[in-house]
């Protein structure tokens, strides 16, 4: 108390009254804030970063906070994501794969420095609201953890360029995914969607959208929107049919649709004037779009599993003569 | 030996990272076939008894010995990189100058994410019987963005190394249209450079292998014939003829498809590899295209028979055939999950296979060492005399507590072993001394290297000897706050003294001094309480043979 006096001379004074407590107690937590925010360094560039020691002993990081910008505790039995890790604020990465983690600590939010995250192979269900508040995040690795929707809070991270969320359970991916500005590749292989949000289509800095082994009936035509698509897995669904808009993918190189229970491909794929692979083994096909010729980079075409009588597969021949076709 | 089988043996102890040159393969037969006696041969061991995990390595201590070379967290770069070597040690690569089994590099793989490849350059020094590490380097792979979980791998003939990815990560942070990770990617270990296959000055990794969770890879001796598997997605196993010999860069991928009418049969499948396209998607591909899921196949490795071998982790199958070209025979479950004998000199005991036999090794006397990730996370050895119906194997190591032994191959004459011990629990306390006389702690990734104890160490009967008496020490609970119990298990009556020390050498508590009988012996331990942790060791000599394990008394 004789310390808190002499750095607030106020709790001298007989005018002392409740309101100034309360002041006072709100400047306590403000210089609090301010160490918290003092202890932080500045962001590592990339090179620096790389050069940075990686920490793999947790005792020795927590006894070196400051020095502290990568960790990895990759397959050392951590069963939750704990508020003394939260403690190393210069975080930038961390490294926490091959763990039974089901749980991140709130005090995630001190770490607002991480750019790049791995908690691949955990048994995380959900995430704290304050993980949604790491703004400088760029990568993230959820893979293979017990996820059932893609949330909402993930539309926050407007920097975030890499998202994996493949082997979850994931059966829906929240409208606000459209926020994911920055987003170059989205890994959704083997979950449980059924079906896409059309703002899906907004994300139109997208390059790869992984989405095979789930079990989407339909496509939303807003997918055309995503004009730098560059890879769309599609293979192991249940689509019966494509929305005509597809062929609106200017970039797209991959195409990825076998297995899947196609009837039949329409005619404005033809237009796709980047594509260079068709996956359509294992549908139900028997004809192909009249215009294949106009496939002009395609070189690689897989039709194994389909019916195709001996005339279609010998026009398809004709047509693409400079791909590699496979019946 | 007929040049036929000489030839196999040759691609066989290439691919199986043993020798990296056609001197070196000649120095190998000559060491593996001119009749020495078994007792200098790095396979011939009685198994160590099947107890599972404990705090430390145990490899058998009357015949073999070992060394530690490296271990994260301590481990220091010397040169063209500053900092620490990072965790999950994994594929070991020993290249020999000018096929040296003296003197060369050992590429070392850390399975993280960022992955990683550190190198050793070191020698054996003769007058010790010892290996000296001149320099640790660190291989930079940022020209390439990054490498991701850098598992297995394998050793060209013409003495460059091969990493492996074991990631299926999407991203293509630098817009080269490659997907950054899933590859195979060639290492100079002499510049430690990636290498840069067009000229153009940039690195490449190995697109026309095609992206997969890579596993390992197996070079023939005839520099264009290539063999991978997938640990998981497509599960496949794949061939790659280079369209020159000694350049990777380019060539034919095939994927093998088993006969759905005689499963001892199969063929090569051709998988598109032409267009990024094609390379970005192997994984789709080669099942589309009729590839056989083998259930997360792990190495492949070229046999002393001519036949190839791979092991399927989900099942802890061990399968082989033979490759005629565009088809494949006598495909077979070689080693299948069972309970096998274990005999270990002084009893035998049942042992399971288990699952999750990962990385392949074949040794000059034939003898295929099969590393486990899973089960009991054993070292086993499967004798060239092993067949389905007559087993035969033996076991060279039980594993520290929380790892997995990784990445093994030999120096040419295959005198030494290069291994690594992954992920160990860093709660492991038990102190070892090694070869050189330095004690070892397995509580984080190591890499070490054993050999029989006349080819390694001075102090190689020091080594056995406390790896027998560590055998017979255990403290549990450890940490601990108020108590413990300090158990010492005698095989027979011996005089025994049994000491706790502080940290400065001073005897704290002597808890027996004078002749034990045999059997288990328990004694309680309290020290007082300090105001903080305090570190003590536990210290036991029978007869001549010494042990110490650090415990810790926590104050909370």
């Amino acid at each position: 108390m004789a310390l808190c006096r002499s750095l607030f001379p106020v709790l001298n004074q007989k005018k002392f009254t409740m309101k100034r407590f309360i002041i006072i107690g709100l400047w306590i937590i403000l210089l609090g804030l301010l160490q918290q925010v003092a202890a932080q360094a500045r962001l590592l560039t990339e090179a620096e970063l790389a050069a940075a020691s990686i920490y793999d002993n947790v005792t020795e990081a927590l006894q070196e906070k400051e020095q502290v910008y990568r960790l990895n505790i990759r397959q050392q039995n951590y069963y939750s994501f704990t508020p003394d890790l939260c403690e190393l604020v210069n975080l930038q990465f961390i490294n926490a794969m091959k763990n039974k983690i089901t749980t991140i600590s709130p005090e995630v939010a001190r770490l607002q420095h991480l750019q790049e995250v791995t908690f691949r192979e955990n048994e995380l269900v959900e995430l704290p609201a304050a993980f949604y508040e790491l703004k400088h995040l760029q990568q993230i690795d959820f893979g293979h953890n017990h996820f059932t929707e893609l949330n909402a809070g993930f539309g926050k991270l407007r920097k975030l360029r890499v998202l994996q969320l493949d082997e979850n359970k994931i059966r829906s991916v929240s409208p606000a995914v459209k926020h994911m500005k920055g987003l170059h590749a989205l890994n959704l292989n083997y979950n449980h969607l059924e079906v896409l949000p059309a703002e899906i289509g907004k994300l139109k800095h997208l390059q790869t959208l992984a989405l095979s082994h789930n079990h989407l009936r339909e496509l939303p035509a807003s997918m055309a929107n995503m004009k730098e698509l560059q890879t769309l897995a599609l293979d192991f669904n249940q689509l019966t049919a494509l929305p005509e808009q597809m062929g609106k993918l200017p970039s797209l190189q991959a195409l990825l649709l076998g297995h899947n229970q196609l009837r039949t491909i329409p005619e404005q794929l033809t237009k796709l004037s980047s594509l260079q692979l068709l996956d359509l083994s294992s549908n139900q096909l028997t004809t192909l779009p009249a215009n294949l010729q106009h496939l002009t980079s395609l070189r690689t075409l897989l039709l194994a599993g389909n019916n195709f009588p001996d005339a279609e597969k010998e026009r398809i021949r004709k047509a693409l003569p400079q791909a590699f076709i496979q019946f | 030996m007929s040049k036929v089988y000489k030839s196999l043996f040759v691609a066989a102890m290439v691919s199986a990272g043993a020798v990296s040159t056609q001197k070196a393969v000649a120095q190998s037969q000559t060491a593996a076939g001119s009749g020495l006696p078994a007792k200098n041969m790095i396979g011939s061991f009685t198994s160590v008894r099947p107890t599972g995990q404990t705090g430390t390595v145990v490899i058998p201590a009357e015949t073999h010995t070992f060394q530690l070379l490296a271990k994260s967290g301590t481990t220091a770069y010397t040169t063209g990189a500053t900092g620490i070597m990072p965790g999950n040690n994994d594929f070991t690569a020993f290249v020999g100058k000018n096929g040296s089994s003296k003197e060369g590099y050992l590429a070392i793989n850390h399975e993280n994410n960022p992955g990683g490849v550190s190198i050793l350059d070191l020698h054996l020094d003769e007058a010790s019987n010892q290996w000296v590490v001149d320099a640790v380097r660190k291989v930079d792979f940022t020209p390439l963005v990054k490498t991701d979980r850098n598992c297995s791998g394998g050793i060209t003939p013409w003495g460059t190394v091969i990493t492996t990815e074991e990631s299926y990560n999407t991203g293509d942070a630098n817009g080269d249209g490659y997907q950054d990770v899933g590859w195979q990617v060639e290492i100079d270990p002499v510049s430690g450079k990636i290498v840069d296959y067009d000229g153009d000055g940039q690195p490449d990794k190995l697109w026309a292998l095609g992206r997969m969770n890579h596993e390992n890879i197996a070079i023939s001796q005839d520099r264009v014939t290539v063999y991978q598997a997938e640990d998981g997605g497509s599960s496949g196993v794949y061939k790659f003829i280079a369209n020159q010999p000694g350049n990777l860069s380019e060539g034919t991928l095939y994927v093998l498809k088993r006969s759905s009418t005689d499963p001892t049969t199969g063929e090569w499948v051709q998988v598109p590899n032409t267009t990024q396209a094609d390379r970005n998607n192997t994984r789709t591909l080669a099942p589309a295209v009729g590839g056989t899921n083998w259930s997360s196949p792990e190495d492949v490795e070229f046999g002393p028979d001519g036949k190839m071998y791979f092991t399927s982790k989900g099942t802890g199958t061990i399968w082989r055939f033979k490759d005629e070209g565009m088809t494949v025979s006598e495909i077979e479950a070689w080693v299948t999950r069972q309970q096998f004998e274990v005999n270990y000199g002084e009893g035998t005991q049942l042992e399971d296979w288990g699952t999750g036999i990962d990385n392949l090794t074949f040794d000059g006397e034939g003898n295929l060492w099969a590393l486990q990730d899973g089960g009991r996370n054993n070292l086993w050895v499967v004798r060239p005399d092993h067949t389905p119906a007559t087993p035969h194997l033996d076991l060279f190591m039980t594993t520290p507590r929380g790892s997995e032994s990784t990445g093994l191959t030999f120096s040419p004459d295959f005198k030494y072993g290069f291994v690594s011990l992954q992920h160990p629990s860093a709660a492991n306390t038990t102190v070892v001394t090694d070869a050189s006389g330095q004690d070892v702690i397995f509580n984080n990734s190591a890499t070490i290297v054993f050999a029989r104890k006349q080819f390694l160490g001075k102090q190689s009967e020091t080594t056995a000897q406390a790896q027998a008496a560590a055998q017979m020490l255990e403290v549990y609970p450890n940490p601990f706050q108020t108590s413990t119990k300090v158990k010492v298990t005698l095989p027979a009556q011996a005089p025994v003294v049994l000491e706790v020390h502080d940290m400065q050498g001073n005897v704290i508590q002597t808890l027996f001094n004078g002749s034990m009988p045999a059997g288990a012996h328990t004694f309680n331990l309290s020290p007082a309480a300090g105001a903080g942790n305090a570190m003590y060791l536990v210290r036991l000599q029978v007869n001549n043979q010494k042990a110490t394990t650090r415990i810790l008394q926590t104050n909370k």
